[in-house]
Formats: structure tokens, C-alpha cells, sequence
């Protein structure tokens, strides 16, 4: 059997898990607004952001789906160990959604729930090249507007897909239905929660 | 016991890690759907459903160690069951707790939002005891959860306007019905009507957990929050033509207080914080 | 001027020291051990077990003795220490068929394999209170006789499983989906089965014996017979990921109850009896009757019956049969409500006051 290195996750289970929660919940709630999640290392191609997200929300009862770049035994086996979360190969049971940035599966494939029970419906991580509050060369300049936001708010994403800006920008599910982003990168959080409008500079 | 013990016998907060990490995927889920009511497998809190078990819950979801936490129930810091709920958390957790509101950057509070404005960064979670603002015209889960899926909000109209026909007045004083974000009609806890206005575009994050129906559900910061009305009765807040016994203020929600078995009364403001602080000002001047 | 009354804390701590009081009572008499409720109040333990939803008689024996004997404050600690626990796994389903039998009784038929087996049971006593127990005498051990009487083979075959043979009776199917888990998922509604029996095996009992009984007076009837109620212990089982095959961890004592009820037409086209399920720990015949008769009340959809009365109706008995939910809720309105009342009074002299006005208005 091959060994797959183990690597450390939380230092302190409880605390790192409690602070990378608030991070996110700000950002979920002030789209937009960034956050640094580093309390662990890279987990191979996983960024800092990324892996902490996913040990601060992921067990035995959320299932997971792994876009390529991550679907290898070093991630897959680390995440199941330290979450015992379940993988899944049908992305539309997948309450995750974790993949790099030019990896998107099909938007339209991925779990919405119901118009009666809209909060069933699926969670996009989305690993990117860089974030920032301020204009990056050669990067998607957004401008947000929507609950969380006061007047607006603008955010610079390098390496932000075409169909992932497509889809922001056009909103094809109507509210209350609509996919969650969270994007991640290196220790950098910003989250898009389907109530966000979304213009592209 | 004492808090040492209780915090080597107990986890932090109370809740298990896997109980926290359901609360906060809900509590993710409801800030991406402001005022949708979010189902989540409420646990049994060491104290009785209906006395903040909901909030509770979401409050050893939230909280950290850097957390300072204000407890309030009727505005005030030291009624008996927000004086139980500050001891518990403290027990269980050792975080800094507050009495004033703007130290705080956790309020729980069961029936009041604090006088002074929030600020940004602050969290407030509201403990609620029916969290279906459409619960007592239509009594069926499934009943009311298609009408929200469907927006269709007539029963509530016709509800409001029937008190108008009947009174004279819209006949709700408290846990007046709100609509969030132009969509969801959100039940904002038996809180007065007086404090529905504070409720929009707060710059703080509003909580609401519900632990004996098992929901949660929230306010992201700058949301719109629209107290249901009528063009020819439009929403209005209480007002007093007393002022507060204790500071004077004219500004805040009064408390009545009954001086003698003749029925005598008098009003104090409801928030102890604020009133104490106004005091001290006042004291300051003189 | 007023001055505003403090001092919280040191109240709720010197009526903390009151309860502890009152909970001892004379000290000149001996203190209850905890061992002695558990040996001697079994029935409640079996109460507090079943809706406190953790089989532990000497904690759920502690817990009655805290309580002072409030059972449904008893139930609600038990829960509340529950949620504290880890879960290691879940076990296999129990198999009542193997039952080691103390009591067993069926009433539709006189005899069957098995026999009848009383064992300890009030049904048959007279209700007169036994002055002898006031003293505390010997006790005699039962006879030889008594003993044989109850003395029962091995396993004994289930009276609904003869008339399944049959095909007179509906059939149980485990259709092999993971049963809800109520403790971790919120009940919607619809509900399934796994999630309506879980949900009243902690459901309390004095609600769904009122709720049962509504049943037999016309609210739902559905004509049951107490086809079988056996209480005897068994086995309990799990089987470990690494291991893949069962391992006994202990066993329990339960009650089931397999209600009878009345035929009609099923799905398939045929005709035959319908039934309802009750089951709980230790002995706890009433509340397993009860749960049955409810539990067959809630099939009304399955069988196209109209639902017409609070029996049928699944919301309505699944989110009010929790007893832990439900005094918590009622009890809350001792909880400070000056906000909200005041918000009520000034309202109301609001509306009376512009009611005189207008009258006044209309006298001039």
C-alpha cells in the first residue's frame, strides 16, 4: 500500500476551527469583504485558504465533490482523515463543491435544493490565482451590490473563469435558488453568496 | 461546581465540534438567504426549550475566545435568565463578558435590540421563541413554508388590515412582521415594534436562532428591513408621554413600574446600559 | 426618585440552596441512594429511560432522584446529558423474536404457541392500597410456582407474524434505506416511518395515551386488538467497520406492543388487517400501547382513510408530543415579558383612548 504523507491540519482544533468560521461568515455576510485564513499550511495544490475552509466545515455528513487537480490521494486522503467527510464522483449530491479555477464542472449540473428548502442547494469553493480589494493587472475587476454591502464594493480576482463570470453576472437560477461562492486564494477569502450583484468592470 | 471544573468536563462552549459545524453551515446558508428560515437539528441545551435554547446554540457556534459578550432580556442585563445565560458562558467558555453595549462584540438578547446603535463588527444573536411570522394564521408547516417558497404573503395583509378594521390600528405591538431584503416576511422575535427601525441596514450582523422549532436565521449587515404597512397606516413605533423616572430620557422604551397597590406608575427606560451610562453623564455635568 | 432592584446572581443561587432543601427533606430521615430508586422505582426509570432516549437505569435512576420526582424534569436531564455523548456507531436493528421473554399476552387469540405469560403486571390486582407496605417488612421471594408459571421456551414466534403467514395481515418491509436520525436532522413533514416512531418513543406518554384513546372514542377510530405485548430482554448488537461481522455489547429490557387494527383494501388490491407499532425500554405497556394506536392513526394516508382528527394528524402530534419541548414552552411564560406587555398596554389605551374620543365626538 502506498503511504500518503499525513499532514497537520488545526494546531488547535476548536479555536482555528471557531476563527476560520467567523472569517467566513463575515465574508458571507459583507460579500466582498476579505478575510486571511492561515491557520494551515498548503495541502499540496490546496492553498492555505482553501484547506482551512474545509476543516472548518466538513464531516462525516456533508458529501464533497473533488474537481481533478484536487482528486488525487494526497488531498482526498487528508480531508477524509481530518474531516471523515464523503466524497462524492456525482457532482449534483455534492453539498461541496471544491475545484480550481480552470476546472469548473458544468454550473448547471451542481445541487440547488427547492424553492420551499433553498438552503439545500450547494456550496462552490472556487481556488484562485490571487484576491484583492484592489486592482490587480490583468485580473476581473467585479463591483458588488446587495445585503451586506454599504453603496458598493469592488474586488479584483485574478483568474476568475469566464462561465463562473457569466454565471455571476447573469444569475440564471432566480432568488431564493442560486449557488454560494466562496473564492480562495493563497490566504485570501472573499465570498459571492447568491444574493450579490455582480457587474464586471 | 465551580468554572475550572466545568470547563475540564465539558467542551468549550458546550456544544461538540460536530454540533457547531452543523450550526455553522446553517448559519453560512442563512446569511446567503436574509430572512429565510433555515432548518438545523437543534440539540437539547442544559436549559428548557423557550428559555433561549436557539440562541443559545447559535451563540456557542459563534463564539471565541478574543469574544466580549453582552447578555440582555428585556433590554436588561440582570434579569434572572440573562444573568443564568452570561454565567453559563462564562463558565463553559472563560470569554470576557460586558454589560455595556458598546464594548460587546457578541449580544445575546432575548425581546430587545440595545438603545445605542450597533456598530459594525458586532454581532447580535436574537433568541425566538415561533420564528413563522405566518405560524398563528396558518398553523401547517408545509402550509406556510409554500407560501414563502411562492411569496405569496396575502394571509398577512389581510390579517393587518382586519386589525385596522376591527381597532382602528395595526393590533401588533411586538414581534411586528418584517420584510427582508424585499422578499423573505421574517419574523424579527418578540422584540417592541419600537425597535424594528434599528433592524435596518444595521451595520451589525443580526442572528436569530430558534431551538425548540429548529431553525435559523439571519440579517446580513446592510440589508434592507421594511416593517409591513399600509399606505393609509403606515408603520409608526410606541411613544410615552412620560420620560424615564431614573434619567429622563424621552427617547428610549419605557418599562412601566407599579408604585403602590393603588396602581400608581411610573416608566424606566428598559435598557439598563443606556440608562446607567446617561446617568453617569448626567452626574459628570452636575 | 426609583431605584431599580439588582441582584441576580445571589437570587438564583439561594433558590438553588431552597430546591437542594426541599429535594432531602427530613434529614432525620434516611437518604434515598440512588441504587434504591433504581432497584425500586423501575417503572419510573423505565419512563425516564424511554423518553429521556438513553438506556441507563442508574443514570436515569440519578436523574429522578434530582429531579425530586418530577419524571418529566428527570427526562429532560437525561436529554440534555445525551447531547453531550459521542456516538461510536449504531447498532443492529434488536430482534424481538428472540426476546428472552418475562411477559407476554395476546388478546386475539386464547391460546398460541408460547402460552400466555403474565409475569409482573398490575392488570389483575385489586386497586386497594396494601397497608402492609407501609411497614417496611420482610419480603418473600416468589414461588416456585409463580416462577414456573412464567417460565417460557426460548423464542417465541410473533402473533402477527401468523397472520402474515396467513395473508391476512399488512406487511412490515424494511425496504434497507438508513433510518432518519431525529436527534440530528429536524423532522419535515411529511415524516417518514423511521423518523414518526422515533419521535414518539420519546414522545410523552400521558399525551399519546390521550391521543390513543381519542382514537377509541371515535377521533380517528382505526379498531385495534392487542394482538402482542411482550417485555423480556434482548440482545443488543453491533458490527465494527474493521471487524464486518456483529459482536454482542449487551442487552436491554424492552416492551413492544403489535396492535391489530381493522382491514381495508391495500394498495396491492387485497384485503387485510392493518397495524400499529409501540415499543419502549424497560416495562412501559401503556406507552407502547398508546404509541401503537397512534402509530396506526398516522398511516391514515397509506390507506387513503380522510384525516380528520388530532390523532391523524402528523404535524400536529410529532412537533407537540416532546415533552422536553413542551414544558419548556409552556414554562417560559414565567420568563420576564414586561417588554412585550408594555408594548400590549400601550396599544391598548391607545385604542381606548381614540374609541372615547370618537364617542365623544359623536355625544357632542
Amino acid at each position: 500500500m502506498n503511504s500518503i504523507a499525513l499532514q497537520v491540519g488545526f494546531k488547535d482544533a476548536v479555536t482555528d476551527a471557531q476563527q476560520v468560521f467567523r472569517s467566513l461568515l463575515k465574508v458571507m455576510s459583507e460579500p466582498g469583504v476579505i478575510e486571511q485564513l492561515d491557520q494551515t499550511d498548503t495541502l499540496e495544490t490546496l492553498c492555505p485558504a482553501a484547506f482551512s475552509t474545509c476543516l472548518a466545515l466538513l464531516d462525516s455528513t456533508t458529501r464533497i465533490w473533488l474537481a481533478e487537480s484536487f482528486d488525487n490521494d494526497s488531498v482526498s486522503k487528508n480531508l477524509s482523515f481530518h474531516t471523515g467527510c464523503r466524497l462524492t464522483r456525482d457532482v449534483s449530491e455534492a453539498d461541496f463543491v471544491l475545484c480550481r479555477a480552470d476546472q469548473l464542472p458544468a454550473l448547471s449540473q451542481l445541487k440547488l435544493g427547492s424553492a420551499e428548502y433553498p438552503d439545500r442547494g450547494c456550496t462552490l469553493l472556487v481556488q484562485v490565482a490571487q484576491l484583492s480589494d484592489i486592482a490587480l493587472p490583468g485580473a476581473t475587476q467585479l463591483t458588488l451590490q446587495g445585503p451586506g454591502i454599504p453603496g458598493q464594493r469592488s474586488i479584483s480576482v485574478d483568474s476568475l473563469p469566464a462561465e463562473l463570470t457569466r454565471y455571476l453576472t447573469e444569475r440564471p437560477d432566480p432568488f431564493p435558488l442560486g449557488l454560494d461562492i466562496v473564492l480562495l486564494g493563497g490566504d485570501a477569502v472573499i465570498a459571492i453568496p447568491r444574493t450579490t450583484v455582480v457587474e464586471v468592470n | 461546581m465551580n468554572p475550572q471544573t466545568i470547563r475540564e468536563g465539558y467542551n468549550f462552549a458546550y456544544l461538540d465540534e460536530q454540533t457547531k459545524r452543523m450550526i455553522r453551515r446553517a448559519l453560512l446558508k442563512a446569511v446567503a438567504i436574509p430572512g429565510y428560515q433555515v432548518p438545523f437539528g437543534g440539540r437539547e441545551m442544559p436549559m428548557p426549550y423557550g428559555w433561549g435554547t436557539g440562541g443559545m446554540q447559535v451563540t456557542a457556534a459563534v463564539i471565541g475566545q478574543t469574544d466580549c459578550l453582552k447578555v440582555i432580556d428585556q433590554g436588561a442585563d440582570d434579569t434572572t435568565n440573562a444573568v443564568s445565560i452570561r454565567a453559563f458562558f462564562r463558565d463553559l467558555t472563560g470569554v470576557k463578558t460586558t454589560e455595556r453595549t458598546e464594548e460587546a462584540t457578541l449580544i445575546q438578547t432575548r425581546h430587545r435590540i440595545p438603545e445605542k446603535p450597533l456598530q459594525a463588527g458586532q454581532v447580535l444573536v436574537y433568541q425566538v421563541p415561533i420564528p413563522e411570522p405566518l405560524r398563528f394564521i396558518e398553523p401547517s408547516e408545509v402550509e406556510t413554508r409554500k407560501m414563502h417558497a411562492l411569496e405569496d404573503y396575502g394571509v398577512m395583509h389581510i390579517k393587518l388590515y382586519e386589525d385596522i378594521a376591527q381597532f382602528g390600528h395595526i393590533a401588533t405591538a411586538y414581534a411586528y412582521p418584517v420584510l427582508v431584503n424585499g422578499r423573505y416576511v421574517m419574523d424579527p422575535s418578540p422584540i417592541p415594534k419600537f425597535d424594528n427601525p434599528k433592524m435596518d441596514n444595521s451595520p451589525a450582523l443580526q442572528l436569530f436562532g430558534a431551538g425548540r422549532e429548529k431553525r435559523i436565521y439571519a440579517i446580513p449587515p446592510y440589508t434592507d428591513v421594511k416593517s409591513l404597512d399600509f399606505e393609509d397606516h403606515p408603520f409608526e413605533v410606541q411613544k410615552w408621554e412620560q420620560c424615564c423616572a431614573i434619567c429622563g430620557s424621552a427617547e428610549s422604551f419605557l418599562d412601566e413600574v407599579i408604585m403602590d397597590d393603588q396602581g400608581t406608575h411610573e416608566f424606566i427606560c428598559s435598557d439598563t446600559d443606556y440608562c446607567r451610562e446617561r446617568m453617569e453623564n448626567l452626574e459628570v455635568t452636575v | 426618585m426609583y431605584v431599580a432592584v439588582k441582584g441576580g446572581e445571589k437570587a438564583i443561587s439561594a433558590a438553588h440552596e431552597l430546591l437542594a432543601k426541599v429535594r432531602r427533606g427530613d434529614t432525620r430521615e434516611a437518604e434515598l441512594s440512588v441504587k434504591q430508586v433504581e432497584q425500586q422505582l423501575p417503572l419510573a426509570v423505565a419512563r425516564v429511560m424511554t423518553e429521556g432516549a438513553v438506556y441507563d437505569p442508574e443514570l436515569a435512576a440519578l436523574a429522578i432522584k434530582q429531579s425530586a420526582g418530577d419524571l418529566v424534569e428527570a427526562i429532560f436531564l437525561l436529554r440534555a446529558y445525551k447531547t453531550t455523548l459521542n456516538r461510536f456507531g449504531i447498532c443492529e436493528p434488536i430482534n424481538t423474536e428472540a426476546m428472552q421473554i418475562e411477559r407476554r399476552i395476546s388478546a386475539t387469540y386464547k391460546d398460541l404457541p408460547g402460552g400466555q405469560v403474565l409475569g409482573p403486571t398490575f392488570d389483575y390486582t385489586h386497586r386497594l392500597l396494601d397497608f402492609s407496605l407501609m411497614a417496611e417488612g420482610e419480603f418473600s421471594d416468589p414461588s416456585d410456582e409463580a416462577e414456573n408459571l412464567t417460565a417460557v421456551p426460548e423464542s417465541v414466534s410473533k402473533v402477527l407474524e401468523i397472520l402474515e403467514r396467513e395473508k391476512l395481515m399488512a406487511s412490515e418491509m424494511d425496504h434497507q434505506h438508513q433510518p432518519t436520525d431525529i436527534t440530528r436532522d429536524p423532522i419535515t413533514y411529511p415524516a417518514d416511518r423511521s423518523a414518526r416512531l422515533q419521535s414518539l418513543v420519546q414522545g410523552d406518554e400521558g399525551f399519546l395515551l390521550a391521543l390513543g384513546y381519542s382514537t377509541q372514542r371515535g377521533y380517528g377510530r382505526n379498531h385495534p386488538f392487542a394482538g402482542e405485548i411482550r417485555i423480556g430482554e434482548v440482545e443488543v448488537s453491533i458490527v465494527p467497520e474493521e471487524l464486518g461481522f456483529e459482536i454482542e455489547i449487551g442487552a436491554v429490557q424492552v416492551t413492544e406492543c403489535e396492535m391489530v387494527n381493522g382491514f381495508t383494501r391495500h394498495r396491492d388490491g387485497e384485503v387485510k388487517f392493518t397495524r400499529g407499532y409501540g415499543v419502549g425500554f424497560g416495562q412501559c405497556e401503556r406507552k407502547a400501547m398508546a404509541m401503537a394506536l397512534v402509530d396506526r392513526s398516522l398511516q391514515a394516508a397509506d390507506y387513503d382513510e380522510e384525516v380528520v382528527s388530532p390523532a391523524q394528524q402528523e404535524e400536529f402530534v410529532l412537533s407537540h408530543c416532546d415533552n422536553v419541548e413542551a414544558a419548556g414552552f409552556v414554562s417560559h411564560l414565567k420568563l420576564p415579558h414586561y417588554v412585550d406587555f408594555q408594548s400590549e398596554l400601550e396599544l391598548l389605551r391607545r385604542i381606548r383612548a381614540a374609541e372615547q374620543s370618537d364617542s365623544a365626538k359623536e355625544t357632542n
